[in-house]
């Protein structure tokens, strides 16, 4: 059932070449995170999400320093090493620090077209959309260069249709996760959402149709392991949701930046373009990376994991991810306060030994069972 | 009479003890884990064994604990070795709060609550800075056994500093010092201070409360010991024996658990 999702991962270069031919359109290289994909499409590209890989970095080492994330410099690393032959152009978004300097050195390394959403960090909804104002027109005109099409409002309207459908369908499988908790495995589930982030999404939207049709009259195994949130920037590496697998937790939600972060985006409103720009970047989830005073993120996760049901919250760091790790200390404090357990483990995406970090999942597993 | 066993196999050593019904320590081992874990886990049972005046016959049950804890073959049931330090700390110190645990590869933290329940716990296991590996490369460097750094500590007169957190950069430090001409007594309570400090940090991000208990090899370090409770403001006891201290978790596990 889930073999077409996992067939994507075991192959992400050959699937991407595939779905670039078959839609016919230029690879365009959206980095983390909330890059709306809408623009992209509309401009003739075919959006891939890049949220890092599993290389070692070597050659990206020369331009980034070790306290980069590792999202970054293995997304470096296959740029440098050729394994982004095909990405025509990159789309970033100024979410971080290291982001923000990444893009400035592609821009002197790289000999590809690169755009900035530069994300508005002012007080109040009407600053937000100011500022995009000024910005998204000429992100927009980067777009439709490097993609070579023309952005008009059809096709505007039809990839707001498709990736809104695309969320829609996402948003249906968490649910059922919720509902139904351990019907789908933690491995699956994220296999699931990852597959899409290098397909085509009325191809994609079909797979997920199928698969939540065929989950529809299935029921949960008896098992009863912890009910858990995972809450950081980036699901992966997909191992370690084997390893929870293994020891019979039920991930129920998350709050990954591209997990329901970006799921729980409605559809991108394109009548006009900046309100629904700065209202698909500021709502509904909060994250450490978005200056948002009106949706703090800590009575966003205490209330998104009592909904959940949760026994406990599991803080998935990613090693130099600063804006994570300066949030950490208070919401752990707060779930603590509220009577929730947390607790955290350190992720690097080149990972290769999980054993240290199976004992910490499985001590918290101990620690949540009593 | 009737009989339980724990085997803690770690990076460093392979313990295990023997209890009975009710809880008492019958025997124990202690072992080197070598590179065969599986193995050293059953010389480390047969130790404890033969010290109890038991045979295999004679056990009801064994748990095991530690990195290799997977890998024991006489065990029925494992737990992670943050559960086993919090049951069998508890059993020793009733009123225990805190326990730090260093052992080989790693550190710990762990906040402990009523019957031995974890409440919170941090690790540190990503590099050797703050475990007992930082101590045996530094003993290496001063040419010391491991088990003589605290009492060559306590001839210290002059108050010096390491300070890289990275054991290799620590080293070299060492290294630099003793070209200096710096007296190894010194040297020697440098390093038991930087890895004391690099302890508090860790238990502070838990929280310090209650009767601190320390566990694991380096509890056998008076030096870091006392380092310790002077940095952290409060008494830090060491059980006799604090290497088997999760292994008579596992064993308490063994014993709780029902048939």
């Amino acid at each position: 059932m889930y073999d077409p999702f996992h067939e994507v991962l075991s192959d992400v270069r050959g699937t991407i070449l595939k779905q670039a031919r078959a839609l016919d359109r230029p690879v365009i290289g959206v980095m983390p995170a909330y890059f709306p994909l809408e623009l992209v499409y509309a401009s003739g590209g075919f959006p891939v999400q890049l949220w890092g890989n599993r290389l070692a970095p070597s050659r990206a080492d020369a331009y980034l320093q070790s306290y980069c994330c590792s999202v970054a410099r293995s997304a470096m690393e296959l740029e440098l090493a050729g394994g982004a032959d095909m990405v025509r152009g990159y789309a970033f978004t100024s979410l971080c620090d290291t982001l923000v300097n990444l893009r400035e050195v592609y821009r002197r390394v790289v000999d590809k077209p690169t755009v900035e959403l530069s994300i508005p960090v002012t007080q109040t909804a009407e600053a937000r959309r100011n500022y995009l104002s000024s910005g998204l027109d000429k992100v927009n005109r980067g777009l439709q260069e490097m993609a070579g099409g023309r952005m008009t409002p059809e096709s505007l309207a039809e990839a707001s249709e498709l990736y809104g459908r695309v969320r829609a369908l996402q948003r249906r499988l968490y649910a059922l996760r919720l509902e139904r908790a351990g019907l789908v495995s933690n491995l699956d589930f994220y296999a699931v959402l990852k597959a899409g982030s290098f397909l085509g999404p009325e191809y994609y939207a079909k797979l997920l149709s199928d698969l939540l049709e065929k989950l529809d009259s299935m029921d949960p195994p008896e098992d009863s392991g912890p009910r858990l949130l995972l809450s950081g920037l980036v699901y992966d590496p997909l191992e370690l949701h084997r390893i929870l697998d293994r020891l019979g937790v039920r991930v129920v939600q998350d709050d990954f930046a591209n997990g329901w972060r970006t799921v729980s985006k409605e559809t991108l409103a394109v009548e006009n373009l900046v309100e629904g720009v700065a209202r698909y970047l500021f709502g509904p989830a909060p994250c450490c990376c978005l200056y948002n005073p009106e949706n703090d993120r800590h009575d966003y996760l205490v209330d998104h994991a009592r909904k959940a049901g949760a026994d406990g919250v599991l803080f998935w760091y990613l090693k130099f991810c600063e804006p994570d790790a300066f949030d950490r200390p208070q919401l752990m404090k707060r779930l603590t306060d509220e009577g929730i357990p947390s607790s955290v483990v350190e992720l690097e995406l080149s990972m290769q030994n999980f054993d240290a970090i199976g004992t910490r999942l499985s001590a918290f597993c101990e620690m949540l069972e009593g | 009479m009737r009989f339980w066993g724990g085997i803690d196999v770690g990076s460093l050593s392979a313990d295990a003890v023997i209890i009975d019904e009710e809880g008492r320590l019958l025997g124990h081992a202690i072992l080197p884990t070598g590179r065969d874990s599986r193995e050293a886990g059953s010389r480390a049972y047969a130790g404890a064994l033969e010290a109890a005046g038991l045979t295999p016959g004679d056990v009801v049950r064994v748990y095991s604990t530690g990195y290799s804890r997977a890998r024991v073959r006489e065990a029925e049931g494992a737990k992670t070795e943050i559960a086993c330090h919090a049951r069998g700390a508890h059993a020793l110190y009733p009123d225990v709060g805190t326990i730090i645990d260093i052992g080989g590869q790693d550190s710990k933290a762990i906040q402990v609550g009523k019957g031995g329940r974890v409440l919170n716990f941090v690790m540190n296991d990503k590099c050797a800075a703050g475990t007992g590996r930082f101590l045996e490369v530094m003993a290496g460097a001063l040419e010391t056994p491991l088990d003589h750094l605290d009492e060559l500590a306590a001839q210290s007169t002059e108050t010096l500093t390491i300070s890289s957190i990275c054991t290799v950069f620590a080293e070299s430090e060492v290294v630099s010092l003793i070209s200096q001409g710096k007296k190894p007594a010194d040297i020697a309570m440098a390093v038991s201070r930087a890895i004391a400090r690099r302890t508090v940090g860790l238990a502070t991000r838990v929280g310090v409360s209650g009767r601190v208990v320390m566990t694991g090899g380096v509890a056998k370090n008076r030096a870091v010991v006392d380092l310790l409770a002077e940095i952290l403001g409060a008494p830090v006891d060491v059980p006799d024996e604090p290497q088997i201290v999760g292994a008579l978790g596992a064993a308490l596990f063994a014993r709780d658990e029902r048939g």
